[in-house]
């Protein structure tokens, strides 16, 4: 059952066997597990109840109604903006339905850094197995690969660089290029076509548009989740809601399962709450080709297609080096692109038909925190706190000169990206003035889609926030199941990757091991 | 205009809030007083059409974004035939008071102190449509604040611009495939 914010006209109060905060990659999974065990089970998600018939495939009304902070959540210096989602399926439903696994080289990082024994690929095997059977996982039918992404596979097989196709999540895709504004056709496989309605099937009450603001321990090792019923669209509060359970499963997000730990006063006895914090920012790039060369980046598969040549990744240090991939789709915000205004400007988007986007990924090292504010209403507030560092910069430079150089390969006659000061690279001869690319707050607007970690796995307090079956150290029964787990940034893209995660721990959990 | 090679520099403040627009906050917050922002904000809605914006707020950002995207050039559509500033007060929230206070923070700084740092007389608006795009180019080489200022502003016209249909073939984007409005919010009391 699916009971929506607007249906609900008092304060509510509940008593369920388990409650799972989120209903995104990780909050599905959950879901699916416990009611498939037949756990009275009750999901909680803030955002609203969106269908395919409310997708409007318009970047200035899907933004507000999908993405946390309608799309304007970033960093505390403003540089970097950090894209959740937060709606009926949480991200599953924003993202480009990519499907990467945890690369081998970081379950042996995590392996070897911080002991985790049992996170090994013959123990994810089974995980693999049920999520990608459930997402409908398959590698990209080609007649949905476009132009824009074409690119970059056709340069990198011309300079013998490596390139692939990606797995993806959907069915039944016509190739109409909106994924970051929700599925209009319902060919992404999200958790809302999945996980989540799957375990409505199997009786679990599922709440949008309430939002879980803390826990309070009960006596004889329960809980009472304290949520409130907000209105969509201005998330103003409505009602109050209590529900009491034995069990608490967090899948609120790298950003928000720490706050509301925090709130309900958990983070006693563990340090690491809040830290270790991975944003794998990445840079959108654009590159007008010749005119004859379309690339109508905004139709087909948007993100399709990854230059992977650059990769670095191993057991010392997980993921490296940097990457291209495809990306398309937004006229909005790829007006952002290059600094200039006027009719400079315009000239510059009349070449949209020509122009190939796609985005550089630089994999970071978990280097953020979560500061908390205290807001007037008593509540705290999470703030990102992250800095660039130098070693990054430094890859982010080389990974951009190795895009440009790249793109000029490719036809390109001007290179651009989304720095309102950064002027245009016209030539490779001008690939030295990357050396002074102005990585600085207000400078540049560097996007991450992919915000790890705040809750690492850790074989203890001192260095996790939960352990390898994903339960908090310092309490009996709340476990956590989103990206805030990660120890490092698992992948290029983290939706498979926390499902996974989550499918062994619910599993597990569900058969009583 | 476009091929600039030297950098500004950076500040390192932290920003009141980083949308966009609460960049402007900070930049005007010398030179603006409280009661100043209070007063533009008591006028909003003077147009009927208007939700947030006073009038005085909308003919500035209407100055801003004809000067960001004029009419001619490329394509002929402008600012100007959208009536910008209206379709960007529909797009705005009135509860989110750090976000407006940047916009009219940035608004009021480009009006009344932007052009006095350029050695420009009068107001923003009342300057011819050049000196208008260099100022505000200006702005953007000058670093910290300045650029904030240019960016969020840019930002926000470009993007309310090019994601309005009538821009689109001017742009050789032929839009989205389904033709829905925007989505409806079930209206309860909070």
């Amino acid at each position: 059952m699916i009971i929506q914010g607007h249906e609900i006209f008092a304060p509510l109060k509940l008593k369920t066997h388990s409650v799972v905060v989120g209903s995104g990659a990780g909050g599905g999974v959950a879901a699916y597990h416990m009611a498939a065990a037949g756990l009275e089970t009750v999901v909680l998600e803030e955002g609203g109840y969106f269908q395919a018939k409310d997708f409007n495939q318009r970047e200035e009304d899907m933004m507000p109604a999908l993405y946390r902070s309608k799309g304007q959540q970033t960093t505390t210096d403003g540089m970097i903006y950090v894209w959740q989602g937060s709606t009926f399926g949480g991200s599953t439903v924003i993202n480009t339905a990519d499907a990467t696994p945890i690369e081998a080289e970081v379950l042996h990082h995590w392996q070897q850094k911080f002991g985790l024994s049992e996170l090994t690929e013959d123990n994810l095997a089974a995980s693999y197995k049920r999520v990608y059977k459930m997402l409908n996982v398959h590698r990209l039918e080609d007649q949905i690969l476009n132009a824009n992404n074409k690119l970059l596979l056709e340069t990198a097989n011309r300079l013998g660089y490596k390139a692939g196709v990606f797995e993806s999540n959907r069915k039944n895709c016509v190739g109409s290029g909106y994924c970051f504004q929700g599925c209009a056709y319902d060919a992404k496989q999200g958790t809302n076509l999945t996980y989540l309605p799957k375990a409505s099937e199997l009786g679990a009450r599922i709440y949008t548009d309430v939002r879980v603001d803390r826990i309070e321990r009960l006596f004889g090792g329960k809980y009472r989740v304290h949520a409130t019923v907000v209105a969509r669209g201005s998330r103003k509060a409505r009602h109050p809601v209590e529900i009491d359970c034995e069990r608490i499963i967090m899948a609120a997000g790298t950003v928000h399962t720490p706050a509301i730990l925090k709130r309900s006063g958990f983070d006693k006895g563990l340090p690491q709450l809040g830290k270790n914090i991975s944003l794998q920012p990445q840079i959108g790039l654009s590159a007008v080709m010749p005119d004859s060369q379309k690339m109508t980046s905004w139709r087909g598969a948007p993100q399709s297609i990854y230059m992977s040549e650059f990769d670095d990744n191993h057991a010392e240090h997980g993921l490296g080096g940097f990457r291209m991939e495809g990306v398309g789709g937004m006229v909005g915000i790829f007006s952002h692109f290059g600094n200039t205004i006027g009719h400079d400007h315009k000239r510059l988007m009349a070449e949209y038909p020509n122009t190939h986007f796609s985005a550089l990924l630089v994999p970071d090292q978990p280097s953020g925190t979560l500061d908390w504010e205290w807001g007037p209403d008593g509540k705290v507030k999470p703030k990102i706190q992250y800095k660039l560092t130098e070693e990054w910069k430094q890859r982010f430079k080389r990974g951009y000169k190795t895009a440009a150089e790249f793109l000029f390969e490719a036809g390109a006659r001007e290179i651009n990206c989304n720095s309102p000061v950064f002027g245009p690279i016209t030539s490779p001869d001008q690939l030295s003035r990357i050396d002074e690319f102005p990585l600085e707050p207000g400078m540049v607007a560097l996007t991450s889609a992919h915000v790890q970690g705040s809750c690492r796995i850790g074989l203890n307090a001192d260095v996790g926030v939960v352990d390898q079956n994903l339960q908090l150290h310092n309490l009996d029964n709340i476990f956590v199941v989103d990206g805030s787990v990660m120890p490092t940034t698992a992948s290029t893209h983290t939706m498979v990757p926390i499902m996974v995660m989550a499918d062994r721990a619910m599993h597990k959990l569900a058969q009583g091991a | 205009m476009g091929n600039k090679t030297n950098l500004p520099s950076a500040t390192r403040r932290l920003f009141l809030r980083r949308s966009l627009l609460a960049l402007g906050a900070i930049a005007a917050a010398p030179a603006m007083t409280t009661q100043a922002i209070a007063k533009t904000a008591d006028s909003a809605s003077a147009l009927s059409s208007l939700s947030v914006l006073s009038q005085e707020e909308y003919r500035i950002l209407t100055v801003v974004g004809d000067t960001v995207v004029p009419r001619g050039g490329a394509f002929n559509l402008g600012a100007l035939d959208i009536d910008l500033a209206t379709r960007i007060d529909s797009y705005l929230d009135p509860d989110d008071a750090p976000m407006l206070q940047g916009l009219r923070g940035a608004l009021m700084f480009l009006e009344h102190k932007a052009p006095a740092l350029a050695k420009m007389e009068g107001t923003f608006s009342a300057l011819p449509a050049p000196q208008r795009e260099g100022l505000l180019l200006a702005l953007r080489d000058t670093g910290g604040d300045a650029t904030a200022v240019y960016a969020a502003l840019r930002g926000l016209c470009t993007f309310y611009f090019y994601t309005h249909e009538h821009a689109w073939p001017g742009v050789g984007y032929d839009g989205p495939l389904v033709k829905r409005g925007r989505p409806v919010y079930p209206q309860v009391e909070a």
